[in-house]
């Protein structure tokens, strides 16, 4: 027999998904990313890139250079780098969105409660700050269950086809309410409907709740605070 | 030899007894029926089974139109069966006939739903 598998069991967890008290499974384990040293790399040489690129460009190492070689040749220069910056600042966001309480300090969110059954009832309680940002982008306060699937993709290479397995990500259920921008403190009532997805950490699925706070942007991520909730069945 | 497997309720809570028998449609030599109940988790790649246990339910030739009744209990923590856009996880029940050559095997869902 396999070993029988648990909905929740005990242990402190230091995964953002998770929240106390339960365990990850071997989907989460086997994805962890720890510190993303190649895209801080990637992205701290293309920005050197990019700045020495633009001072050649305009002119910076003094006209004993030829100007126009200097403009071109430091243009690709900087706009490699900006590709290297670029590509090294996505694998950042990959990881870790934007942070709502970076925009808005002093912002918090609370939950009434880290466990719930599918039916039942969350309160959150989100603290608005004094300054809020810009009126035109509104804030929202929801929950969210995130599908963790296993997908095999394929690559051709000199050496043949070749499988790759990925985990993607894909939101299952998502209630987003719109909440004041008056400073203090703004309960939201959440109804878990009871044919939701529960959360669960298995080999290759996984579903993860979650409370969020964020800014709704147009064509940028979002900045948002994250309170992992766990949902049973 | 041709088996089928009948359940007296096609969904069970956590913790439920579920009864049913292996109707049998065309009889044959075998040594035995197992039972077993499995715990599935499905994408569009990838299939683990996370959970199994069973036992033998019957032992020797299986004959036509005799029925091999069965039950046993839905574990306490079973993940309720569920269905997502990518991803399923869900319970089978299946009957394996130990024969001289390859073994005979049926198989069928059973639903499992959250204690109420």
């Amino acid at each position: 027999m396999r070993t029988p598998l648990l909905i929740g069991a005990s242990k402190r967890g230091k995964f953002a998904h998770i929240p106390p008290g339960h365990d990850p499974g071997p989907q989460t384990l086997r994805t962890e990313v720890g510190f993303p040293l190649w895209g801080w790399f990637t992205g701290v040489v293309g920005t050197g890139m990019f700045v020495s690129g633009v001072f050649v460009a305009v002119g910076g190492r003094g006209s004993k250079f030829d100007p126009l070689e200097e403009a071109l040749g430091g243009t690709f220069f900087a706009l490699i780098g900006l590709m290297c910056a670029l590509w090294g600042y996505s694998q950042l966001r990959k990881h870790r969105p934007p942070s709502l309480a970076n925009r808005m300090p002093g912002a918090a969110l609370a939950v009434d409660r880290d466990d719930a059954r599918r039916g039942e009832k969350l309160t959150v309680t989100l603290t608005v700050p004094r300054s809020g940002s810009p009126e035109d982008q509104p804030l929202e306060v929801g929950v969210v269950c995130v599908e963790r699937y296993d997908y095999q993709a394929t690559a051709q290479t000199r050496a043949g086809l070749i499988f790759i397995r990925q985990t993607r990500e894909a939101d299952a259920y998502e209630d987003w309410r719109q909440v004041e921008r008056t400073a203090g403190d703004q309960t939201v009532d959440f109804e878990l409907p009871r044919d939701v997805p529960y959360s669960y950490e298995g080999d290759c699925v996984s579903y993860a709740w979650r409370v969020s706070a964020r800014v709704a942007r147009k064509l940028r991520s979002d900045p948002r605070i994250d309170h992992a909730v766990w949902v049973l069945p | 030899m041709k088996l089928e497997i009948v359940l007296d309720s096609d969904r069970a809570a956590q913790g439920d007894k579920v009864t049913g028998r292996v109707d049998v449609v065309e009889g044959g030599p075998s040594r035995s029926l197992t039972l077993t109940l499995t715990f599935h988790e499905q994408t569009q790649s990838y299939a683990v089974v996370r959970y199994d246990s069973g036992g033998v339910i019957h032992e020797g030739e299986v004959v036509t139109g005799t029925p091999v009744d069965f039950d046993f209990t839905v574990p306490a923590e079973a993940p309720p069966s569920l269905k997502c856009k990518h991803s399923e996880l869900y319970w089978e029940l299946a009957i394996t006939s130990d024969e001289h050559g390859l073994d005979m095997h049926v198989a069928r869902r059973l639903e499992v739903i959250a204690r109420p």
